[in-house]
């Protein structure tokens, strides 16, 4: 039923990769372990970790009328009524709502409550603590754009991401490590105007692309958008977070904020 | 390269703990060179259709 597909192969420091690719929620999410030496299990094991992705979308796609969400958004069900796990993410979504002021809001949109832009990035997060259960030490989930490493990606060498540049979809703009942390980034330049500002209704934004880096997938995800449509201002909500970080483009400047970006000034 | 402007908050109080920088939009060749060890890309979401075209893509089956 769904389409998947499994590689393997060496990386220039002689480290083993294996790599699966997952179709799922209308996307393309990539599972990826390397070690000196994999487990002979490998390819059953993250077989095992992208039937999570299957089973998010059993419950949050709002795309299929059998899914708790939908039931929730028709007014066929009451959000008691939910499993336990979609009324956690609610919860969260509304902390994050209130952090931002209203930003991020999933209550404010056309067709019912919709957590999706939350789901995506906890989901990554899920699947990679999963893989490290499983005994990979050394792990990274890109879920549509929506990171989450574990561990290293070469000997003495953290996961080194890039981040894509919104104006050219062969380049990047920018790079960082992640040190078992996640990265989001929002922008409309994949998908075409998809995001409504909350605040105005319509589809204005600030940003050409944001991208949030943290210890929280779900968070980053729904920071990134937010910070999307308020713009710098949104900068503000990172007080009280100082080991998150931002890269922010609009049209003809970045801005970085937070520990993950702090080289890049030097650097340039 | 290029000059470095800190960005000014908002907010007072702790706005310290946080450092921001703003640059000119230039992919820069410093970043080009470092792209040699990026293992993979976030990006905005992407359709299952239009994977293949993409840079993550790429990177995740490159010597596969």
């Amino acid at each position: 039923m769904s389409n998947s597909s499994f590689h393997t192969g060496l990386t220039d420091e002689g480290w083993q990769r294996a790599v699966h690719l997952e179709d799922v929620w209308g996307t393309v999410v990539i599972l990826e372990v390397r070690s000196k030496e994999l487990a002979s299990d490998v390819e059953n094991a993250l077989a095992d970790a992208a039937k999570f992705l299957h089973q998010v979308d059993d419950w949050f796609s709002t795309y299929r009328i059998d899914t708790p969400i939908s039931a929730l958004r028709m007014g066929f069900a009451d959000v008691n009524q939910m499993p336990e796990v979609i009324q956690r993410v609610l919860e969260q979504c509304a902390q994050i709502r209130d952090l931002t002021g209203g930003a991020f809001d999933p209550w404010a949109v056309p067709g019912g409550v919709d957590p999706s832009g939350y789901v995506k990035g906890w989901a990554a997060d899920v699947v990679a603590d999963l893989l490290v259960e499983r005994g990979f030490e050394n792990v990274s989930i890109n879920a549509a754009g929506d990171l989450s490493c574990r561990g290293l990606q070469a000997p003495d060498q953290a996961w080194v991401v890039g981040i894509r540049h919104p104006f050219d979809d062969q380049a990047i703009i920018g790079s960082t490590v992640l040190l078992n942390t996640s990265m989001a980034t929002s922008g409309e330049y994949e998908r075409g105007k998809h995001i409504i500002n909350p605040f105005t209704k319509d589809r204005h934004l600030n940003l050409a692309s944001a991208t949030v880096v943290g210890p929280d997938g779900g968070l980053a995800d729904a920071l990134a958008t937010a910070l999307l449509i308020v713009g710098l201002d949104g900068v503000q909500w990172f007080q009280e977070f100082p080991d998150w970080s931002g890269f922010l483009v609009d049209s003809e400047t970045i801005h970085t904020f937070g520990p993950a970006f702090m080289n890049l000034g030097a650097e340039l | 390269m290029t000059s470095i402007t800190p960005l000014s908050w908002p907010t007072g109080g702790t706005s310290s703990a946080i450092s921001s920088y703003s640059i000119p939009l230039l992919i820069d060749a410093a970043l080009k060179s470092q792209s040699s060890r990026v293992a993979t890309i976030s990006g905005a979401s992407y359709t299952s259709a239009a994977f293949r075209s993409t840079l993550a893509s790429a990177m995740a089956q490159a010597g596969l």
